[in-house]
């Protein structure tokens, strides 16, 4: 089955009433869980999969998604609105969402998110369609030494999105590298930094610790400032993008499409790193760098396509290999598992219904989805009207319980906690909270690969100069080090001559 | 500062009522009838989508027939499994709260990592058996599994991919390993989502991969697989393939992996045996087999007092000197 009948038997699933009715719901209720803080896609999607018992693989399939990709459209809604991620992946919507937002350009930032989610999706379908073998087999050519050669370019990368004192963004990097270890050490079965207690034995929750470290030292801060109405701006201007925003979004959407999509395919949370690349690689190659983090709008369209088209790439392995490259694409192999659809390589032949089904669904997700959120701007704006006595309780209730609901753990809640208190303490001292979260996220993925490597070698470190694909990417890194301190060095030669 | 007061009065008022909530969360106010009476929760330590939960799952879904009410599948990954099996423990001894576990329950009491013992669990039954397997790349050097272990004999250091440390596939390999006597060494990586890609890339020789992935990739002709650690047929794979007993001539035990369904100590003699007919009665059910066949699990049921006073003891024992072997014991 050649693509072109594949792609149009794959819409005649799609269309029939009751598949229809699955993607609306999975992608509603997708945008929903990504809106309310704590409870992720994940989780949605484990609960909801006994429902699908009774329905056919196509449909269930379908609908569990949506939930997946919807989650991604709602999550910046909350970043945008309270600075509160509504998952991981929308971290860094935060930066300059949030800040939009404070300047009456809420509506924008919205809009371009769920324009810029859309158009990232449509893309990595496009991708995955045409695409999806060929990229298989050079996703695994890929082993732990590609693995840990390319998250080492992609901390080079990262370092751009500092902002500030690079002596501080370095604190906080090397302090999320240490929160990163904290946990049974997967090479070697090690207890670290547990003390003794059980809940910290699967690390710091993600979830818990953005939560705290944005939304909880959010509230915090709003709470000690006599608030005067014109530091936020509630006059809301326009509730859509304007052609000045689209003209400086247009370039960041590309980039983070083909950022997203191609970082999807590897193995690891691909959303949040691909958002917080597209993020630093917007503002490395921005003409005006010191607009972000304070409302830059590249710093929103990026991302929010970059994880959307993440998305779409997490499919590739999926669907071609029957490998689940993330917890979400875990949970859909399992569910596609209880319908006895094993998924494999010969999933294309033996169940292209559920093959075609699927991208075609996406197709129409991405479309429900953009339909659904841009009218839904109007009233998420209105949210920013309650005066703030009552909003932050509310933020504060919201996050109390969507911190627990992850895992039904109240450790989750305490770490929320305690992370908004530190994160309140460094606000105020003027230190960068992304590159924590960042390090925290890469550092484990770094550390794994740098030692599973090691091992495959008998602890010879030659092979990640042996092996062609790891060697070239450690030369960009080692390019774009020395590259940047050159021009470090002749900015501080610029410095002493005046 | 009126501002002030209210905005003080509305944090108060949130805190009582996330108080209250936690507060009730933890009191039972249903009165008690006959068992079962209200929704049952079933609990393992995995996330969504592994052989684990897809073995809770199908067990929730055919228990809720014979005990009448909805058996809610509850996920509490974390830890290798520590966080669901201590949440089990500690529970309610009223029957309300199961777990479907598997031999990580008695592994982290190994490691030295588990806040809990034996004795605060009771076996209920046995059901079903998760399945490994050896392969490797198809066009890889070894078509059979004694072609690889006369190389691994030859050449000791040949390193083998498992899910992680602990996993069930890592303890039988090792034990197989031992056996064998074949020099080789681990690589943890974490699930059967890397082991795959790792071995299908040709990054690690061989892999010990879960009966469901080996199954998916020897279809599309991109595996082979040199051994299985169960009897093939009973999982369904091709009979051809050689199992741990036909390689050793029965004279190397395995340690298979069982999924079993506990509950805490102290649970009533009488609910316990209600579940353990409940569970015999699924087994037989030929639609549970042909589910649990289909995700290339093994069914085989074993009491609760066979479990608790020969089986278990025993594999406790040889799973204890494996991890010692392998350095994984605590000291």
């Amino acid at each position: 089955m050649d693509v072109f009948s594949g792609i149009l038997s794959g819409f005649q699933t799609v269309l029939s009433p009751m598949n229809f009715v699955f993607c609306f719901g999975g992608v509603l209720i997708g945008t929903l869980v990504g809106v309310l803080p704590g409870i992720g896609p994940v989780g949605a999607m484990s609960i909801l999969l006994p429902t699908t018992y009774g329905l056919s693989p196509v449909s269930s399939i379908i609908m569990l998604a949506g939930i997946f990709y919807g989650a991604m459209y709602g999550g910046s809604t909350t970043s945008i609105l309270v600075n509160i991620p509504g998952e991981a992946a929308s971290v860094v919507t935060c930066l300059d969402g949030y800040q939009m937002a404070r300047k009456g350009r809420a509506g924008p930032a919205l809009g371009i998110s769920a324009l810029g989610s859309f158009i990232g999706g449509t893309f990595s379908i496009f991708g995955l369609v045409f695409l999806v073998f060929p990229l298989a087999e050079t996703a695994l050519k890929l082993g732990p030494p590609e693995y840990f050669s390319i998250i080492f370019m992609s901390m080079i990368i990262l370092t751009y999105m500092a902002a500030g004192s690079f002596a501080k963004a370095l604190i906080m990097i090397i302090t999320g590298l240490l929160l990163g270890t904290v946990g049974i050490d997967s090479v070697s079965g090690v207890a670290r930094f547990s003390f003794g207690s059980t809940s910290l034995l699967d690390g710091i929750g993600l979830i818990p610790a953005a939560m705290g470290l944005f939304g909880i030292s959010e509230v915090f801060t709003n709470l000690e400032v006599e608030i005067k109405r014109s530091v936020f701006e509630t006059r809301i201007r326009h509730l859509l993008p304007t052609v000045q925003d689209w003209k400086r979004s247009i370039g960041p959407v590309i980039r983070g499409s083909f950022i997203g999509f191609f970082l999807g395919i590897l193995p690891g949370p691909s959303p949040v790193v691909s958002s917080f690349l597209s993020y630093s690689i917007e503002k490395k190659i921005s003409k005006e760098p010191e607009t972000f983090g304070q409302g830059a709008i590249e710093g929103v369209a990026g991302p929010e396509t970059a994880n959307n088209a993440a998305t779409g790439g997490s499919f590739v392995p999926l669907l071609a290999l029957g490998i689940p490259p993330n917890v979400s694409m875990g949970l859909l192999l399992g569910a596609l598992m209880i319908h006895n659809v094993i998924p494999g390589p010969l999933l294309i032949t033996q169940h292209p219904d559920v093959f075609w089904g699927l991208i075609s669904s996406m197709y129409l997700g991405n479309a429900m989805l953009v339909l659904l959120n841009l009218p839904l701007i109007g009233i998420w704006v209105k949210i920013l009207k309650i005066p703030y006595r009552l909003l932050m309780p509310l933020i504060l209730l919201c996050c109390l319980i969507g911190a627990y609901s992850i895992n039904n753990n109240v450790v989750d809640v305490v770490i929320m906690i305690l992370f908004g208190i530190a994160g309140y303490i460094l606000r105020k001292l003027d230190y960068g909270l992304a590159p924590l979260i960042l390090a925290y996220v890469l550092g484990p993925l770094l550390e794994t690969h740098f030692r599973t490597s090691l091992i495959m070698s008998d602890g010879n470190l030659a092979i990640f100069m042996q092996r062609p694909i790891s060697c070239a990417t450690l030369g960009v890194s080692a390019i774009l080090l020395i590259s940047t301190g050159f021009s470090y060095y002749r900015q501080m030669k610029m410095k002493v001559i005046q | 500062m009126a501002m002030r007061k209210k905005t003080g009065c509305s944090i108060a008022g949130v805190a009582l009522l996330v108080a209250l909530a936690f507060a009730s969360a933890n009191t039972s106010w249903a009165a008690e009838k006959k068992y079962p009476s209200r929704p049952v929760e079933i609990v393992c330590g995995y996330p969504p989508g592994g052989a684990m939960d897809m073995t809770m799952r199908i067990w929730a879904k055919h228990l809720e027939k014979r005990l009448g009410v909805s058996v809610v599948p509850v996920n509490k990954p974390g830890a290798g499994a520590i966080i669901a099996c201590t949440y089990i423990a500690n529970a309610q001894p009223d029957g309300y709260t199961l777990g479907s576990v598997g031999d990580h329950l008695v592994i982290n009491i190994i490691a030295g990592r588990a806040k809990y013992s034996l004795e605060d669990f009771r076996y209920v039954a046995m059901a079903t058996c998760i399945a490994n397997t050896l392969a490797v790349p198809a066009d890889s050097q070894w078509k059979t599994i004694q072609e690889f272990m006369d190389y691994a004999k030859k050449n000791p250091g040949v390193k083998y991919a498992h899910p992680g440390i602990g996993s069930s596939a890592h303890i039988r390999a090792e034990n197989f390993n031992k056996f064998a006597n074949l020099k080789l060494v681990p690589v943890a990586l974490k699930g059967d989502a890397e082991v795959v890609p790792a071995v299908l890339g040709k990054h690690i020789p061989i892999g010990v991969l879960g009966g469901a992935a080996a199954k998916a990739q020897l279809q599309a002709g991109k595996i082979r697989v040199l051994m299985s650690f169960d009897a093939p047929s009973e999982i369904g794979l091709d009979p051809k393939i050689p199992d741990l007993q036909s390689v050793f001539d029965k004279t190397v035990p395995d340690v298979d992996i069982g999924s079993y369904l506990v509950v805490p100590r102290k649970t009533p003699d009488e609910i316990v045996t209600l579940l353990e007919r409940a569970m015999e009665d699924m087994t037989k059910d030929p639609e549970f087999v042909n589910e649990f066949r289909s995700n290339v699990m093994k069914v085989k049921f074993i009491d609760g007092t066979t479990l608790t006073q020969k089986i278990l003891p025993e594999k406790n024992a040889r799973i204890e000197a494996v991890m010692k072997e392998a350095g994984l014991a605590a000291k």
